[in-house]
């Protein structure tokens, strides 16, 4: 069956990429003919401003070949107008007068000659690599020469150059939204009635035929749903007329017997992934033009720079996130996880709602923080969920989905929200958005079974669950030596000094953002294998988070071997890379080392707790940077954050080979 | 699509497969559709800014040149024939204005609409060099004028043809959008057919338990089913389950015999 999908995932990659190329081609031919008419219109408008000032010269007497200054001119003109790469003017016979440098013109002799020859017949021609506009320049009563402006003839090549990057960005995102969406297509047709119906086999097996499958929408494997249930329904129609008729049940067999039809249900947590996708990707529409929206607000009244103002619903938000995160875990191990992400994501709906509609900035933090709680409940849900219902085999797996699941949707919708607002508008984004997030609750609502943590802990929040934790030595550890390091490195390095670098560099925005989605895409596409090889290692996996470490550490020190861009790329991609590698086995690690203190605690407590304590490296990463920066410059910086990545990465692997030393193997809790 | 998620039987999988995928391959070419007109758009209307800008450019400094020989705009006579050549001359211009710090105007050629925030675009101004605005009927281009004290005393706005800009970018929007259905069109038929050829191995299995669980409570001998691409767990649970319903049933007909005896 997994071979099946594999060959349905290569079908639909390699017609989508056809189809990509082939809108992208055929727009690219349109865009040729209409657009060069356009850039040759400008041209035209060029060479005709600068015939008008030359022809006034020449009506004031001044002779043709006797125009002063007029290279200077020229030379102006054309650095006012980048596209252009000559002017040239000549005599009607074809001889160069005035110019400007012609020294970097491929081929100047071959364009003098085409010029000698120039019979004035067409206005734009195809001269070399250059498209010529020619422009009449008139004295006082006849034509004395022409004017002739260059620009290189591929136009669209050096357009499509410009836009190749954002073409390039939204075909990986159309292919990350497309597979989130097939892997729920094929989990819905085959791996989850697959597990159903397995599942209902074994009851059966016992003689359970008290309960029968789910309906099924989708025609895959479920189809068998069907004949089965018709099977179980007639058995149980029988056994309740023999029971109404006062008949004894037969041993080992149990019924239906008073019509509860209660359905096998599998879980596959593939339904939660969909629901954490849609989710993560409606919050992150508002991304990349969220700053834009919050300045809408700013009074200079407030007394406060823009730039501080901008960021202050922003750190609202994320602070709320933070704190909710524990409190949402002990909640969700209370009420389950259904409920718990149902809830969080219709208090996200709320909150995206009520933020279109904002209309003062006291408003909008309120509004921001109702929206970060609901955020934070499906956050630490989805992530419990996980661990809980993915095999302890497969746990490391299941935390790089997480991870892929959250960069996939964060990546996606904030490429996206930047051309929907461009056509919708803030508050229709903002609706949108909500508009997904409640397809997430509902979807969750009707996928989900009533599942409760197995190691549910029903009670509130107490200082003792953070004392358990903390004073545990392998969730220390961890958390103190791996994840908060990481956190450092994300926020401090990533976030922080990535965009400074870049900026001090003269690099643009969009370019700085085209960089750090490769952080992201990093994560997507080599954590799950990675995790796949981490899983196989078992007790070892805690290598795999060392080997993380020493390789974020490495990749931190690139730009002090590699200068300028192409440093900053292959560290942020190497930091990815890193993350991918060590981020991911440490949900598992601690699960696996502190599965007595976790099920004392609750799994979605641990996990809000770690997840909390965690934002430590978050809050202090950029304020690190930031002094170190100022302090000594952008390379010493993060030779240090290095240097802080490796020792941390050597102690966390020496004090967990010391431990393992000292207590013999360990068992997979 | 609701009829066809209906549990109907007549659907059969590559179908069922075949147009949701279709549909997704389709939303995903759409969308790449969608950023290349984005940002054909955007070009084609930086090309027209940067052509009304070299007319702009030009103005301004008939103006400056004016202004520092202490000719203002109204006194200057060449202006009103600069600003009639460059609308006459330049393709889709519907006005050009030359207004003071007070957004009041001066000179002006063609008919520019009444309301204009120009006055806040000049009070925004400070080191800008120009700015982009439009209202219902065109786009424009606004150039702020210093006087010889480096001061913005005015700005010159030429107004171009806001309908010609939107049918030029509406025509290409319909064109990709020819591509896009081509595409889908094509794309529907390829994934359709290939889902087919994939699947149907699946769907001959798919059909064949089918029809052992139809006959789940015959007399027939249970079957001996091969699943190469379901697996042996469903092989094996089919035969397994008809097995044990047949049995259940022959409990419970006994138990109805012990009792009505």
């Amino acid at each position: 069956m997994k071979d099946l999908q594999r060959r349905l995932v290569v079908l639909v990659s390699g017609l989508l990429l056809l189809a990509a190329v082939f809108v992208s081609y055929r727009a690219g031919e349109h865009f040729e003919s209409s657009l060069t008419q356009r850039r040759l219109g400008v041209e035209t408008e060029i060479g005709r401003s600068v015939a008008v000032v030359v022809e006034k010269a020449l009506a004031f007497g001044v002779p043709f070949d006797q125009l002063a200054d007029t290279e200077r001119f020229l030379e102006a003109v054309k650095f006012d107008n980048p596209g252009v790469d000559y002017i040239i003017i000549t005599t009607l016979d074809g001889r160069l007068r005035y110019s400007t440098d012609l020294s970097q013109i491929s081929n100047a002799a071959g364009l003098r000659g085409a010029l000698a020859a120039w019979n004035g017949r067409e206005r734009t021609a195809h001269i070399g690599k250059y498209f010529n506009t020619a422009t009449a320049l008139n004295g006082k009563e006849r034509q004395l020469g022409w004017l002739h402006l260059g620009e290189r003839a591929n136009i669209i090549e050096q357009l499509l150059r410009d836009i190749v990057f954002d073409i390039l960005t939204v075909v990986v995102v159309a292919m990350l939204v497309t597979f989130e969406l097939m892997r729920l297509l094929f989990a819905a047709t085959f791996k989850t009635p697959m597990l159903a119906i397995n599942e209902f086999f074994t009851r059966i097996a016992n003689g359970d035929f008290r309960r029968t499958l789910a309906r099924d929408l989708f025609g895959g494997i479920g189809r068998l749903n069907r004949s089965i249930n018709a099977t179980v329904a007639e058995l149980n129609t029988r056994a309740r007329g023999r029971f109404a008729d006062g008949a004894q049940m037969p041993p080992g067999f149990s019924f239906d017997l008073a019509g509860e039809r209660g359905t096998v249900r599998a879980i596959a947590v593939e339904n939660i992934r969909w629901s954490f996708f849609l989710l993560i990707f409606a919050e992150s529409l508002s991304l990349s033009f969220f700053p834009i929206f919050v300045a809408q607000f700013y009074d200079p009244a407030f007394g406060l720079p823009l730039h501080v103002v901008i960021g202050i619903p922003i750190t609202v938000f994320m602070l709320a996130w933070a704190l909710t995160m524990p409190f949402a875990g002990t909640w969700c191990d209370r009420v389950g996880y259904r409920l718990a992400f149902s809830v969080g994501a219709a208090m996200t709906t709320i909150g995206l709602v009520l933020t279109a509609y904002s209309t003062s900035l006291a408003d909008l933090l309120l509004w921001r923080s109702i929206t970060a709680v609901g955020y934070g409940i499906v956050y630490v849900t989805t992530q419990a969920y996980i661990t809980v219902f993915v095999s302890t085999e497969e746990g490391t797996q299941g935390q790089a989905m997480f991870l892929a699941s959250f960069f996939t949707g964060s990546l996606s919708g904030a490429a996206i929200g930047g051309i929907l607002v461009d056509r919708l508008g803030f508050s229709t984004t903002f609706l949108l958005s909500a508009g997904l997030s409640a397809t997430a609750a509902l979807y969750v609502l009707r996928a989900l079974g009533n599942e409760i943590g197995r190691t549910v802990a029903r009670k509130s929040l107490l200082l003792a669950d953070f004392k358990a934790l903390l004073r545990h030595r392998h969730f220390a550890i961890v958390t103190f030596l791996s994840a908060i390091p990481a956190k450092v490195a994300l926020a401090g390095f990533l976030y922080y000094s990535v965009p400074l670098y870049l900026k001090g560099l003269g690099y643009s925005q969009s370019i700085t953002g085209r960089v750090m989605m490769a952080y992201g895409l990093a994560i997507i596409l080599i954590g799950p294998m990675v995790a796949r090889l981490a899983d196989r290692a078992r007790t070892r996996r805690w290598r795999f988070i060392m080997l993380g470490g020493y390789a974020a550490a490495l990749a931190m020190m690139v730009p002090l071997l590699v200068e300028n861009m192409k440093g900053a790329v292959i560290a942020v991609i190497g930091l990815g890379v890193a993350h991918a590698i060590g981020v991911s086995p440490q949900m598992t690690l601690i699960n696996d080392r502190c599965g007595e203190t976790i099920r004392e605690v609750g799994q979605a407590t641990a996990v809000g707790i770690f997840r909390l304590v965690e934002r430590i490296g978050t809050i202090t990463g950029p304020i690190l940077l930031g002094a170190m920066i100022a302090l000594s410059g952008f390379m010493n910086a993060f030779a240090v954050l290095a240097l802080i990545t490796f020792a941390t990465t050597t102690l966390f692997a020496l004090l967990l080979w010391w431990s393992d030393r000292a207590t013999g193997p360990v068992d997979i809790a | 699509m609701a009829w066809l998620l209906s549990a109907r039987r007549s659907a059969p999988l590559w179908l069922r497969l075949g147009l949701p995928i279709s549909l997704i391959i389709a939303l995903a070419i759409g969308f790449i559709s969608f950023l290349n007109y984005y940002n054909y758009r955007k070009t084609y209307q930086q090309l027209n800014v940067a052509r009304i800008m070299v007319v702009a450019r030009d103005l301004r400094q008939a103006i400056e040149s004016g202004l520092n020989v202490g000719l203002r705009p109204p006194n200057n006579t060449q202006l009103a024939t600069a600003l009639t050549i460059a609308k006459g001359h330049t393709d889709g211009v519907r006005f050009a204005v030359v207004i003071d710090e007070a957004a009041n105007k001066l000179v002006e050629v063609g008919e520019a609409g009444a309301k204009q925030d120009w006055l806040r675009r000049l009070q925004h101004a400070g080191e800008i060099v120009s700015w982009l605005g439009e209202d219902a009927d065109t786009y424009q281009v606004g150039l702020p004028f210093r006087n010889s004290f480096g001061v913005i005393v005015g700005a010159v706005v030429l107004g171009y043809d806001k309908a010609a800009i939107d049918r030029a970018t509406a025509a290409m929007e319909f064109t990709l959008f020819v591509d896009w259905i081509r595409a889908v069109a094509l794309l529907t038929a390829l994934t359709v057919l290939g889902i087919w050829w994939l699947t149907r191995g699946l769907e001959s299995e798919l059909i064949q338990a089918e029809r052992a669980l139809a006959h789940a409570l015959a007399d027939a001998p249970a079957p001996d089913l091969r699943f190469p691409v379901l697996g042996e767990e469903i092989a094996r649970g089919i035969p397994e389950f008809i097995v044990r319903s047949r049995a259940a049933a022959v409990e419970l007909e006994k138990n109805t015999s012990k009792s009505v005896q």
